[in-house]
């Protein structure tokens, strides 16, 4: 992957959450899990990074080297970067219990050490599903989130959607509660700026900042996949702009519920009288 | 929109005008405004009776602190009356007190924008001058910027110029500023709000103006981008308690006096970065060039 990530990376997926990536290019796909890896570290989490494929040895060679700050956390015990055969289907069969086992534990000794939670990214390792147990992986993806369901604990699965039929694929898509899925690649791809869909409100929600270097990018985006009203989450949504506004109302002007807005969102609301239009409504979150 | 000039000479002229023109408005269904001292306001509403609950009175000198201020507080009235269904507005409203010429020069540029920041709403704007207040400038003044005036009826001000005539001829052009360095441009937007944020934070400029100049820089610098040819320079610094910012391009340069004066209305998508901009600052100048434009913006 050959870029030079910013000072800070938007993360859409809050601490706590169940959330899976589908995007269709592996460099999207890791973009935004080293974002994720990032920002949980900043939180004080203990991080596992399951890594499929190739050397190991290469292969973590190569994931330490994706941001500064990994090869220190690595050094330290906040970062982990762990084999996913290893860990799922250590034995050549894949056990829902056992994972779901190994996983408490690790959180449970997180909490020990005195870290804040842990988090949790990572592959699959390739042809699972074709393993014994293989056909347990739906069904163990709809249990991670109801197996600890704490702000401590936060989960971004990554999927290769070449490696996953797409009949598995939608299953497993919908045992999360934020999917960043393909259409949104686009709009991560500076890193100032990321969107994933809250399942569970059917919202979109961006994180990081909308400027107008990237808001015919999101323009673009939202244009084509979310031709009519549109639900936003923009609580994550640090700053934003005229342009970054008006990419979010689109070429023919869609119906907005903004829940919540942002500071940023609503320094302009009022400005640009969004606060009197009847084609935005603006929702407080309790 | 109408927007009339009263001028009277004593607060029972003032009564016996203005009682009748917003009870006439109520009686219509109409929604009504009152901007005046506490003082004569008490006269008013002392005439109106009982109708006085139904106008919204706002104190003076707290609505009228600078015109950006006013144009946006008059505004967002106007669309929330609307928004709740309201036929038309009426509004009586005088200036605050004006000694200096500057002070004059910028409150008729303000009723010259009146002109044409409300003209999509359904208002009648009638602006008291007190004789006993106003200086004489600001008295002439009011007939260059008022369409209609009370004499014996409404009639046509006679003297009436137009809005760009007025604020070009009234806003002081702004002298070169020296001991500015230069903002780095290379590393996009996001790079320019890194390199201001570290600049404001050097000269330890607070928030909320700190992060209000960082968004209407970045409108100025998005605005200059758009229609402002290739060279593009940022300059920022401290000039004596206030921070400002020049963002300076070679295109075809801007001749709109009124840009980002005027509140964003349904429909128009132009021009509200520069609004924007000039809500979010203390100032905001444009600085004549001999090549493109530069737009200096002070907190």
């Amino acid at each position: 992957m050959a870029f030079a990530p910013p000072a800070a990376l938007a993360v859409p997926v809050r601490p706590g959450e169940h959330a899976c990536c589908h995007f269709a290019h592996a460099d999207d796909r890791e973009r935004l899990a080293v974002a994720f890896v990032r920002d949980r570290l900043q939180r004080g989490d203990k991080v596992i990074y399951f890594f499929d494929g190739g050397d190991p040895a290469t292969s973590m060679s190569r994931l330490k080297r994706l941001d500064a700050g990994f090869e220190p956390a690595v050094a330290r015990g906040h970062l982990e970067l762990r084999r996913a055969r290893e860990a799922y289907i250590p034995d050549g069969r894949f056990e829902a219990d056992r994972m779901l086992a190994l996983l408490r534990e690790e959180h449970d000794r997180a909490g020990a050490q005195g870290y804040s939670g842990l988090s949790v990214t990572g592959e699959l390792p390739d042809a699972i599903c074709e393993l014994p147990g293989g056909e347990q992986l739906g069904a163990y993806e709809a249990r991670i989130a109801s197996d600890i369901d704490a702000p401590s604990y936060s989960v971004l699965c990554q999927y290769d959607q070449g490696r996953f039929g797409p009949g598995l694929l939608s299953d497993v898509i919908e045992a999360h509660e934020v999917d960043a899925s393909p259409e949104l690649a686009a709009i991560g791809r500076d890193g100032e700026l990321a969107a994933a869909r809250d399942r569970g409100r059917d919202a979109l929600r961006l994180a990081g900042e909308l400027d107008f270097g990237c808001a015919q990018t999101v323009s673009e985006v939202l244009d084509a996949n979310f031709p009519g009203p549109l639900r936003l989450d923009l609580a994550d949504l640090s700053y934003v702009d005229v342009a970054g506004m008006r990419a979010l109302r689109g070429r023919r002007g869609r119906r907005l519920t903004i829940a919540p807005a942002s500071d940023a969102v609503r320094r302009l609301l009022a400005l640009l009288a969004w606060d009197t239009d009847p084609e935005i409504e603006l929702v407080e979150l309790g | 929109m109408r927007h009339s000039l009263f001028i009277y000479d004593n607060d029972d002229q003032m009564v016996e005008s203005m009682a009748p023109f917003l009870r006439s408005g109520l009686a219509s269904g109409e929604r009504a405004v009152v901007v005046l001292d506490r003082r004569k306001w008490e006269r008013l509403a002392g005439a109106l009776g009982s109708d006085s609950d139904e106008v919204l009175y706002v104190e003076r000198d707290t609505f009228y602190t600078r015109p950006e201020a006013a144009l946006l507080g008059y505004d967002g009235t106007l669309r929330r009356f609307v928004r709740d269904g309201a036929s038309a507005i009426r509004v009586f409203g005088e200036l605050p007190r004006c000694e200096t010429d500057a002070e004059v020069n910028l409150w008729l540029t303000y009723e010259a924008i009146l002109n044409r920041a409300f003209d999509h709403h359904p208002v009648w704007v009638v602006c008291g001058y007190d004789t006993r207040e106003v200086p004489e400038p600001l008295l002439k003044g009011a007939l260059d910027t008022h369409p209609e005036v009370l004499t014996e009826g409404w009639g046509d001000g006679l003297h009436y110029h137009e809005p760009d005539d007025v604020v070009r001829s009234r806003t002081p052009t702004p002298a070169p500023l020296t001991g500015l360095h230069a903002l780095p441009l290379d590393g996009g937007p996001r790079g320019f709000r890194e390199a201001l944020r570290a600049e404001l934070e050097t000269a330890a400029v607070p928030d909320p103006e700190a992060e209000n100049l960082l968004v209407a820089a970045e409108e100025v610098l998005a605005n200059a981008q758009r229609h402002g040819g290739e060279a593009l320079s940022v300059q920022v610094g401290r000039v004596g308690d206030r921070f400002v910012c020049e963002v300076s391009d070679d295109g075809p340069g801007m001749d709109d006096p009124l840009a980002g004066f005027l509140p964003p209305r349904p429909g128009h998508s132009g021009g509200a970065g520069l609004w924007v901009a000039r809500q979010l600052t203390r100032q905001l100048e444009l600085v004549p060039s001999p090549r493109g434009a530069i737009v200096r913006i002070w907190v």
